[in-house]
């Protein structure tokens, strides 16, 4: 039996998870979950996930949610399979998680309203909060000058691999990138290098085949 | 040389001292003072470049990032203390999803409570009232899926205490004391006996007793 991952391929959370199973040559079944119909809030899907969000996934009797630790989750059981994420040993394993941290404190939360304004308000033709938009902009390149910093002398987040701190980031940067924010980024040498070579990876590209993003 | 951890009298580095002091592990503590600017100085900012506490050194290796920490530590320490990790790997699974749950959708309204009831005077910046009242209202439909799920289950993740429990002590702590919204708490009735059964563990109380912001 598939693990079962219940989402829809297009949404960031769902993409950190689908990351990880291609990365870790994982086998899998998405069960798509309609966000523009909010499915999410229906009863059935409550049931996988109480706060109403994507994804949750399913395999055989064990359930979880929150995309990140399913991705720990996944990378833990599968340690010795596809690509490590997690890091060799505990030291090292911090700070992939210490980075990992941060996508979720210091990126995320200037990343995601930035997406929701400029990306998904449009489609859904609301209008987007364009003083907002500055403001977050402006918070997140004091954050991107502090990546920029720690990726002139490391060659990925938490060091000289590849690791889970960098495959977090990479489904919001992925909608970021679309947007006029990737000048941000493109001014940016280091984060520039390093963007280019993580979505050079087979797991990415497959991915964005999957959502439609290229031919 | 012993394991230091920066900043102890605020409410995120306390999630690592909850931790050390449940493991048994021996650590100093370095006051860092906000209201001076301390964490803005370059010396600080070596050890945790986006300025926040905690920072946390051991020997040679450095760490930032409360969750991370607390995860490091854990891990570290397996073999003494409670296993707050959980003892499989699905166990694990499940104390990364309420772990994420509180870094992702308790956390952050119960910062906005934090910063605009508690905080708002003493930094400078009006106190939003409109956003108070959101993140309540926020917090209360999170607390409403905490109370079915702890009617089922005696700790997050399971029947054992676990990291995901202890996250949740510091800026809880705050809520029943100084943002005075003890009801949200106190009015739900599996919600309650859970906040009762962590806050009066020893370690907790140690850390309260040690760490307190001098009055």
């Amino acid at each position: 039996m598939v693990v079962k991952l219940y989402g829809q391929v297009t949404a960031a959370c769902p993409q950190r998870v689908v990351l990880c199973f291609l990365e870790k040559e994982i086998e899998f079944e998405i069960v798509h979950v309609d966000l523009d119909t909010l499915e999410q809030k229906k009863p059935e899907h409550l049931l996988r996930q109480p706060f109403g969000q994507v994804p949750a996934i399913e395999d055989g009797d064990f359930k979880l949610f929150e995309s990140r630790a399913i991705a720990r989750y996944y990378a833990t059981r599968y340690a010795d399979q596809g690509t490590n994420l997690l890091g060799k040993f505990l030291e090292h394993r911090a700070i992939v998680d210490q980075w990992a941290d941060v996508e979720t404190h210091y990126f995320n939360v200037l990343a995601f309203p930035i997406v929701l304004n400029l990306v998904i308000k449009p489609r859904l033709g609301e209008e987007c909060d364009v003083v907002l938009v500055e403001e977050l902009k402006a918070k997140l390149g004091v954050v991107l000058d502090i990546y920029e910093n720690r990726l002139a002398s490391n060659r990925f987040l938490a060091g000289d691999e590849f690791t889970m701190a960098d495959l977090t980031h990479m489904p919001a940067m992925g909608y970021l990138m679309r947007t006029d924010v990737n000048q941000m980024v493109k001014a940016r040498v280091n984060m520039n290098r390093w963007w280019e070579e993580i979505t050079a990876r087979p797991a990415w590209k497959k991915l964005m085949k999957m959502a439609g993003f290229e031919a | 040389m012993v394991l230091k951890v920066y900043g102890p009298h605020f409410a995120s580095p306390k999630r690592a001292l909850v931790t050390l002091i449940e493991k048994g592990v021996a650590f100093e503590t370095v006051p860092v003072d906000l209201m001076k600017g301390e964490h803005k100085q370059p010396a600080y900012l070596a050890l945790q470049p986006f300025g926040t506490v905690p920072a946390v050194v051991d020997g040679d290796y450095k760490i930032f990032e409360s969750r991370a920490v607390m995860r490091y530590v854990a891990e570290k320490y397996r073999s003494q203390g409670p296993d707050l990790l959980g003892k499989t790997v699905e166990e694990r699974g499940q104390v990364e999803q309420w772990l994420d749950v509180e870094a992702t959708t308790f956390h952050p309204p119960l910062l906005n409570l934090t910063l605009h009831i508690m905080f708002a005077s003493v930094m400078g910046f009006p106190s939003d009232e409109k956003l108070i009242k959101e993140s309540e209202e926020k917090l209360s439909a999170v607390l409403d899926v905490y109370e079915a799920h702890l009617s089922k289950s005696k700790y997050l993740a399971g029947d054992f205490v676990s990291l995901a429990d202890l996250a949740h002590l510091p800026f809880t702590d705050y809520l029943v004391g100084p943002i005075g919204k003890a009801y949200m708490i106190k009015d739900r009735k599996h919600v309650s006996a859970w906040w009762n059964d962590i806050s009066s563990r020893p370690a907790w109380k140690e850390t309260l007793e040690k760490y307190s912001f001098p009055a």
